[in-house]
């Protein structure tokens, strides 16, 4: 089993940064987790992280609703960057508007990046699917 | 041989063509041809020594005038007269001339007699056939028109009358476009004339708005049928048009009123979104923490648990409590609005946040004239000054004082509001459809809590106003407050 290096977490919410680690570590990920409060932060780093060279992350978390930057205006910034690696976006959201599933397999359509999608709270199971198949 | 030279004379007179009778000055006949037997002899075969009233009923008084006028020597006359024949009443047209005999002497006067029912009746049919028409047209619930070939008007029917500015047709006749509407409406009706009577084909019921000289603006549906003549050349138009401006002024009055009942539904909609994800999220945060929570044997870790537990359940309750003030917010559209004060409403916001303003060297300037009041509750007015005060403050600019600019001016109608801060300024490329929303936030600044402009905002518009905002990143930013003048 190839576990995934490198885990960015984008939410503003500390619990869910903490919820996330947990389950991280959990089901035995022992790699680099990276936590951001809002897409802002998270896309300056990938930039900077792109430009030196730096290692990219292999998954991000990523959360809807956030100030500054949201997860969707973070997703249509990310999807524009050009870069060879593909890194697997995992919307995790309390949303169960159906419109905001929509809207990420839009997302999905327009870019090599492989986006999932799930509801709050986040099972250990899924977490483990995710981190696997990366 | 007189006597047979006579004989002759009345052997010829008898078979003219015509209605004629020779009548001696006691208006009795002397003579009359066949055509006169026959059509006016009540079946008799001869005429002589009848009166001209056996032969005609009722002769009027100036009829009998024009006889005598005959014998007195008067050279042609004619006309027409209704008459009792042996056939019914007739219509005749009769001509008078005197008769003389070798020497010149009126012996009697020489009758011809028409009879023109027939044309009369025809005539008359067709005079109240226009007629009809007429008061068809003029009566007609539009304008109705005809113009020649210059555009001229040949025809206009009361109500196109009236619409043009005047109370009888022969002011309008003759008057083009150009004497009744504004320049640039003539112009425009005059191409479509030229469009209509070039291509022959005519323009059905076209909105147009007309601005009449002096008059406000009307919408009217115009109609424009090209007129030919026998040989098919083109004369000029028929014109319609009718007044459709209070037709369209409630068709605007629906729209906006679909359009309102649209944007609360769509409010309704977001409100429901926002409260179920909010909840959603709190009770998803529960569910994971009670889930680690049980499987936990470090005592510290539960401990750390319980503590973000006890977090989740307190944003809980407040966001419980920001939903009720959104609801009590919209609900408030069912109470009574008060006149406020605007000057006032700022003077107390100005002095309540007096700390705040001097310990960031804050410039207020402000214009509002005395005494200039709007609809609506003195807390949402204050709270609109105090949050955009506010913002004005915490979003300044790092590199200048914060400078607040706010005057109101009265139009007919509307108060209208103006906030202008040289802050930070928002993206409103980037943000503009996040910013009067609930939870949105811009700035990385701890107390934001992207309730303020979205509380404003529903504030503002339970009153029956409307906010807009203007930005430039790093120039400021202007928020326009539009309130309804009911007065």
């Amino acid at each position: 089993m190839t576990f995934a290096k490198s885990v960015y977490i984008i939410d503003d919410d500390p619990i869910i940064v903490f919820g996330l680690r947990k389950l991280l570590s959990q089901i035995g990920f022992s790699g680099g987790v990276t936590p951001f409060c809002n897409g802002k932060t998270a896309l300056d780093d990938i930039e900077r992280s792109l430009t030196q060279k730096k290692r990219m992350p292999d998954v991000i978390f990523l959360d809807i609703n956030m100030p500054v930057m949201d997860g969707w205006q973070f997703l249509e910034a990310f999807i524009n960057i050009p870069m060879d690696k593909t890194i697997r976006v995992n919307i995790v959201t309390s949303s169960i508007d159906p419109a905001d599933r929509y809207k990420a397999a839009r997302f999905q359509s327009q870019t090599d990046h492989p986006i999932s999608y799930n509801n709050k709270p986040i099972k250990k199971k899924e977490i483990q699917e995710i981190m696997e198949v990366a | 041989m007189r006597k047979t030279q006579q004989h002759t004379q009345a052997y010829y007179i008898r078979q003219l063509p015509r209605a004629v009778a020779f009548v001696d000055t006691t208006l009795h006949v002397s003579l009359a041809s066949d055509r006169m037997v026959e059509c006016f002899g009540y079946g008799k075969r001869d005429l002589k020594g009848e009166s001209v009233h056996a032969l005609f009923d009722n002769i009027s008084d100036k009829w009998l005038k024009q006889m005598h006028a005959a014998l007195r020597g008067k050279a042609k006359n004619r006309g027409r007269e209704l008459v009792q024949t042996k056939n019914g009443a007739q219509w005749i047209e009769w001509v008078l001339v005197p008769w003389y005999d070798d020497h010149e002497n009126i012996i009697g006067l020489i009758l011809e007699v028409e009879d023109i029912t027939t044309t009369v009746v025809q005539d008359n049919a067709i005079m109240e056939e226009a007629e009809t028409l007429r008061t068809l047209i003029d009566h007609l619930p539009l304008n109705v028109y005809i113009k020649d070939k210059n555009s001229k008007r040949i025809l206009a029917n009361q109500a196109e009358v009236a619409f043009c500015g005047y109370h009888f047709e022969d002011e309008v006749i003759g008057k083009d476009d150009y004497d009744i509407f504004e320049k640039e409406d003539a112009q425009e009706s005059r191409m479509e004339d030229i469009e209509v009577m070039t291509s022959m084909r005519p323009i059905i019921d076209r909105e147009t708005t007309i601005h009449r000289k002096g008059k406000p603006a009307m919408t009217v549906l115009s109609s424009k049928i090209p007129l030919r003549s026998e040989n098919g050349n083109v004369i000029g138009l028929v014109g319609f048009s009718h007044d459709i401006s209070n037709r369209k002024k409630k068709e605007e009055e629906l729209h906006k009123l679909i359009n309102l009942s649209a944007e609360q539904n769509k409010k309704l909609i977001d409100f429901a979104h926002i409260v179920s994800h909010n909840i959603r999220s709190q009770s998803a945060n529960f569910s994971m923490l009670l889930s680690f929570l049980n499987e936990e044997g470090d005592e510290k870790e539960q401990d750390k648990i319980i503590g973000m537990l006890t977090d989740a359940s307190d944003h809980l309750l407040d966001t419980i409590d920001n939903l009720n003030d959104v609801v009590t917010i919209n609900k408030s559209r069912d109470y009574e609005l008060v006149d406020v004060n605007l000057g006032e409403s700022l003077a107390r916001v100005r002095m309540e946040m007096e700390q705040l303003i001097e310990k960031n060297n804050a410039l207020i300037h402000q214009e509002i004239p005395d005494g200039l009041t709007v609809k609506g509750f003195p807390s949402y007015i204050e709270n609109l000054f105090r949050n955009l005060i506010s913002n004005a403050i915490k979003f300044k600019h790092p590199e200048r004082n914060p400078f607040i600019q706010i005057c109101a001016t009265q139009t007919p109608g509307s108060i209208f509001l103006r906030i202008e801060d040289n802050g930070i300024g928002i993206d409103l490329e980037k943000d503009g459809e996040k910013l009067f929303g609930m939870y949105k936030t811009f700035h990385e600044t701890p107390e934001s809590r992207g309730l303020g402009l979205f509380r404003t905002k529903n504030e503002i518009e339970a009153i029956g106003g409307r906010i807009k905002c203007n930005s430039e990143p790093g120039i400021g930013t202007v928020f326009k407050v539009y309130f309804h003048d009911i007065r």
